[in-house]
């Protein structure tokens, strides 16, 4: 699924290590949903969407 | 979120790292106890019935545990972890399945026989690749 979560962490200058502390996640899952390679579940989606001020579906474009 | 897992959140969480170590520490005092009654047994050290049970039963003590600790583990990863684990699971089963399946007509073509233990081996090099293969699908 394609998203803007690499384009909004990079705006912020935080590193995939910086958000996976803040999103309690390993950086692991943070490089793999920002490749596509991983969705994240809903309560992740959520997480993110609301550390970037979005709505889910401005961060993650459900249509792809 | 503690600060511990503040500090490390590498390729790895710190709470699955304690939760997986839990898991590996029951697992090496099964195989110690597996291989030293497999010994014990063999050898002919213990001759009292009562303590070849013992012996026989008492792996199954950490093995437990450690299913209990693998499956806290699997609760409590990191999501990406737990869908790695899962696949790899999944990939181990059913290709155990679908040997296991056809195995008695490579049986009677001439193929040894397949004990239990060679099941265990058999599953434990199916998941360890099946792991690696799918880990690195998500790097």
């Amino acid at each position: 699924m394609k998203n803007r979560v690499r384009e909004l962490r990079q705006a912020r200058e935080q590193t995939q290590e910086d958000l996976a502390r803040v999103m309690d996640v390993s950086r692991q899952t943070i490089n793999a949903i920002e490749c596509g390679k991983h969705d994240p579940s809903l309560q992740l989606a959520f997480r993110l969407a609301g550390h970037f001020g979005l709505r889910i579906e401005e961060l993650f474009d459900g249509a792809v | 979120m503690s600060a511990e897992n503040a500090m490390d959140c590498g390729s790895e969480r710190f709470q699955d790292r304690v939760n997986s170590r839990k898991v590996t520490r029951w697992l090496a005092l099964w195989a110690v106890l597996f291989l030293a009654g497999t010994a014990a047994l063999r050898h002919g050290l213990v001759e009292a019935p009562a303590l070849c049970w013992l012996l026989a039963l008492l792996p199954y003590i950490p093995a437990t545990l450690a299913l209990q600790a693998f499956l806290r583990y699997l609760r409590e990863a990191d999501e990406l972890q737990r869908a790695i684990q899962l696949q790899a699971l999944a990939f181990a089963f059913g290709c155990s399945f679908l040997l296991i399946g056809g195995y008695p007509l490579l049986e009677r073509v001439g193929a040894p026989t397949l004990g239990a233990d060679g099941l265990v081996v058999l599953l434990a090099i199916l998941y360890a690749g099946g792991r690696w293969g799918i880990a690195r699908r998500y790097q």
